[in-house]
């Protein structure tokens, strides 16, 4: 190979270097979870809700499970779509000190009669009127639902996602529990 | 000249990729952004709603409440446009709206010979999002400081 095209094989490698560098970087900064404020986070985690025996509690109520905290309603379809397969997991990895907890922005009466009708087997508060911006400051950026934070026992956080959360997402959070 | 165009063009690349990946994700807009809400009022007594969906999103027609708040006036009639089919796994088939959607309200004096200089009008909705995401119902309060009535 002369010189000339030793320059060009140079040049085309260095250019699709940098587009492979540049569309990795760009997937990384994508999914990377918004920055969160601590403070605000672990306050978030101290909110107070209603549980459906009228008793207050909080997130950080079940400090030292690992939790799954779903934020959800009856009036949203794709909330409605993944209960059944946290009630099952529930099932399944209650041994594994891993908790459901289902927070739902919606009316009471409403929930009560879901909550019997699916028998759903985890805690299930009542979002009062900040439950949306306690969301957000879990990182609910969309300000939509449903949206999922998982938990440490310690009440860091692991991961979040919007929408229906995938099985294997749910699965590969508690593989990590040893 | 060779390692200054090099340069020009991977700072090209890597300023435009990243980008280009972040805005092809961010084209789910939050609750606030994903639709807009004109209202003119027409001829005194007809309120004309115009809804911009965002091209990701849907309103549940259902969803839709209007509210006057002012004792003196009333809705007596809303005209949707034709709907859409929505096959929903939970709430079977819903009818839906996407796009541009205009709703007139006819509203009415219940006083007769009554004006009124103002009017406000509280409109609801709820909506979704193709990608599974929903929207808190939404309200909207739509105020005229001019409002001549029927003419």
């Amino acid at each position: 190979m002369n010189n000339g095209g030793l320059k060009i094989v140079t040049r085309r490698l260095f250019v699709t270097c940098v587009v492979i560098a540049s569309v990795v970087a760009g997937i990384l900064l994508s999914n990377s979870r918004p920055e969160l404020d601590e403070r605000a986070f672990r306050g978030a985690q101290r909110a107070q809700f209603k549980d459906l025996s009228g008793n207050w509690q909080q997130i950080s109520s079940w400090e030292g499970s690992y939790r799954i905290v779903n934020f959800w309603a009856t009036w949203c379809p794709p909330c409605l779509e993944e209960i059944p397969l946290f009630v099952r997991l529930q099932d399944e990895f209650g041994d594994r000190n891993v908790t459901f907890i289902g927070i739902a922005l919606d009316d009471v009466d409403r929930v009560r009669e879901f909550v019997g009708d699916n028998e759903i087997n985890y805690p299930i508060l009542i979002g009062s009127g900040d439950a949306l911006r306690i969301s957000e400051i879990l990182g609910n950026q969309r300000s939509g639902l449903p949206f999922t934070v998982f938990l440490s026992p310690s009440g860091d956080l692991v991961d979040i996602h919007s929408g229906a959360v995938p099985e294997s997402k749910i699965r590969q959070f508690v593989d990590k529990i040893r | 000249m060779f390692v200054l165009n090099r340069c020009i063009v991977a700072l090209l690349v890597f300023c435009c990729f990243p980008q280009f990946v972040v805005s092809s994700r961010a084209e789910t807009p939050g609750a606030s952004d994903f639709y807009r809400l004109s209202a003119t009022l027409v001829k005194g007594n007809k309120l004309v709603l115009a809804y911009d969906i965002h091209p990701c999103c849907y309103l549940y027609k259902r969803s839709f409440s209007f509210q006057v708040l002012d004792s003196d006036v009333i809705v007596s009639q809303v005209s949707f446009p034709e709907s859409l089919r929505h096959n929903d796994e939970f709430f079977g088939e819903v009818e839906i709206y996407r796009g541009e959607v205009l709703i007139t309200l006819d509203l009415n004096f219940t006083r007769v010979g009554r004006r009124s200089d103002s009017l406000s009008v509280t409109a609801w909705h709820q909506g979704c999002s193709d990608e599974g995401i929903c929207f808190l119902p939404d309200r909207n309060v739509l105020s005229f400081t001019t409002f001549p009535g029927p003419q």
